[in-house]
């Protein structure tokens, strides 16, 4: 934590850096993208362009609607294994004795391969919006939990006892100290479960399901119609990608300290 | 360690000003099987200055904690301000070396977060933090996060923090043990300096020889969780007191007591 006192820097990026990254990963994808097109010379890679007017055409009628319903399955599923996680994370993190009944159930329940019950969810829940979120959560909540877990186990018992001497009660503890100390690892965890969030998704959707951009791309597949098949894909990444984003966001405003002191 | 009521005990108004600031009466306090403070009782007066020194893993620590009401002790008492103290007490100011500062705060939050409990509303706590930023000549740092300062700047926040809550008695541990000579001397004049213009009451662990004698009013020579012996200090207060030959003889005397109690 305390390193040789040198100046402190905080690396300045000039506004348009990210944008220029940006740009530039996009460019490499299409240059592969293009690469690949031509080298295999089939439908089964339609070119860049021809995926790019199948996606403009068809996102603002049901590729929209399949879109949102998956964001809106994949917000739900990350809003709800938030709470128990942190909620969960929180009580485990702070007191050992709720430590000791929970982690052996966590870790009972955590290597399990819970994308196998999806059939059961399903019978269970119907084939709606529910099996699908709660498959997510199901996997999710387990690593919003232990990275919680860990994040306080973490702090220094002696910013505990500093921040207890200003007189500050649980409350204060929590806003001021617990919560702000584990935010980054938290930002990690919703990254990581963004990107499983989506290929579960994914599965999930391509059964016994009508709608969902899982459900769009999968029928695009059986009707052969390549081009619709990876508009599909070009908007969950679009989408995985705008979450990204988010949380990249989040980070920048809430997470400054992190960075500070790090060349 | 045990949990400790965050409420003061509102004694402190009621309670007789004559009397020693701290008392602590054959303290014991263990972690666990471990003792780590044992038959430890001694006072110091009202606006009084007190350096506690010993070698590493003495108790010191531990004494601070105590005297902050952040651990129970096993045996004895504790009285401060004249009331026994059950809780952790608004009016005492504790300073940390190495975690007095939030990271994530800045230094203007760092000061002040403590005080929205204390209902002080917005505009009094931007105008308190910042008088003491400014008194402690940090004021254009203010915006500045803890990983941005130098060490010395560091621990005039963290000195900042416990005076914005207009402490009557104030614990530091190793207050200057993690600085250059230069800005060790400078955090030391500028504890000497609250001492003179606030009615406070000092209590300052120590790994320094020098430090103690430098800003005790009077010494405790701590060895193996015990008070061994207990020096006062005529040279406390003397101006230049680092060149006074009283100083660098104090000075000899303290550290054959160590060596002795080692
Ligand atoms: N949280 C703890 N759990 C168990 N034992 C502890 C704990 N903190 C301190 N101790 C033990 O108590 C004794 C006194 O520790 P303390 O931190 O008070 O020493 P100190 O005099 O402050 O040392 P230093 O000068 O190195 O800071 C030591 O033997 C230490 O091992
Ligand atoms: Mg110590």
């Amino acid at each position: 934590m305390r390193r040789p006192d040198g100046p402190a820097r905080v690396p300045r990026q000039r506004p348009f850096a990210p944008l220029l990254r940006t740009v530039y990963a996009v460019l490499c994808l299409l240059a592969s993208w293009t690469i690949l097109h031509v080298a295999i010379g089939s439908a089964i890679v339609p070119s860049p362009w021809v995926t790019a007017a199948a996606f403009v055409d068809l996102l603002p009628g049901a590729l929209g609607l399949h879109l949102l319903s998956s964001l809106g399955r994949i917000l739900a599923a990350l809003s709800a294994s938030l709470l128990l996680g942190v909620v969960v994370g929180l009580w485990t993190g702070l007191s050992a004795r709720s430590d000791r009944w929970i982690a052996p159930i966590v870790y009972l329940l955590y290597p399990l391969p819970k994308i196998a019950f999806l059939p059961i969810l399903m019978i269970l829940f119907g084939l709606g919006n529910a099996p699908k979120i709660l498959l997510i959560v199901f996997i999710l909540v387990f690593q919003v939990l232990l990275a919680v877990r860990d994040g306080v186990r973490e702090i220094p018992a002696e910013w505990f006892l500093s921040v207890r001497s200003t007189g500050l009660g649980r409350g204060g503890l929590l806003v001021h100290l617990v919560l702000p100390a584990i935010l980054p690892k938290l930002l990690t965890a919703v990254r990581i479960g963004i990107g499983i969030g989506l290929s579960v998704l994914f599965f999930a959707e391509s059964f016994a399901t009508t709608y969902g951009i899982g459900y769009f791309i999968m029928n695009s597949w059986l009707l052969v119609d390549y081009p619709d098949m990876y508009a599909g894909i070009l908007a969950m990444s679009l989408m995985g990608w705008m979450l990204f984003s988010l949380v990249d966001l989040l980070e920048s405003r809430a997470c400054r300290w992190v960075r500070v002191g790090k060349t | 360690m045990t949990e400790v009521d965050a409420r003061g005990t509102g004694e402190s108004e009621t309670a007789a000003p004559a009397g020693p600031m701290i008392e602590v009466d054959r303290l014991r306090v263990s972690y666990g099987t471990e003792t780590a403070l044992q038959d430890v009782s001694f006072s110091v007066e009202r606006r009084a200055s007190c350096a506690v020194i010993g070698p590493s893993g003495c108790g010191k620590t531990t004494l601070l904690y105590a005297l902050a009401g952040l651990l129970k002790p096993d045996e004895g008492r504790i009285r401060i301000d004249g009331a026994p103290l059950e809780a952790i007490r608004p009016a005492t100011g504790l300073i940390l070396q190495e975690y007095g500062l939030l990271p994530w705060k800045t230094v203007r939050d760092n000061i002040a977060f403590p005080l929205r409990s204390r209902g002080l509303d917005r505009h009094r706590r931007r105008e308190r933090t910042d008088a003491i930023l400014g008194d402690l000549g940090i004021g254009d740092q203010s915006d500045k996060f803890p990983g941005e300062l130098s060490g010395g700047q560091r621990q005039r926040v963290a000195i900042g923090r416990a005076l914005a809550l207009e402490p009557d008695l104030l614990l530091m541990d190793e207050a200057s043990s993690a600085l250059d000579a230069m800005t060790r001397e400078r955090i030391q004049n500028l504890v000497l300096g609250i001492f003179r213009k606030r009615p406070v009451t000092l209590l300052l662990v120590t790994h320094s020889i020098e430090e103690a004698v430098l800003l005790g009013g009077s010494i405790l020579v701590m060895a193996q969780g015990r008070i061994r012996s207990r020096v006062d200090n005529p040279c406390f207060g003397l101006p230049d007191a680092r060149d006074a030959q009283a100083f660098h003889d104090l000075c000899r005397i303290i550290r054959r007591e160590l060596h002795e109690t080692a």
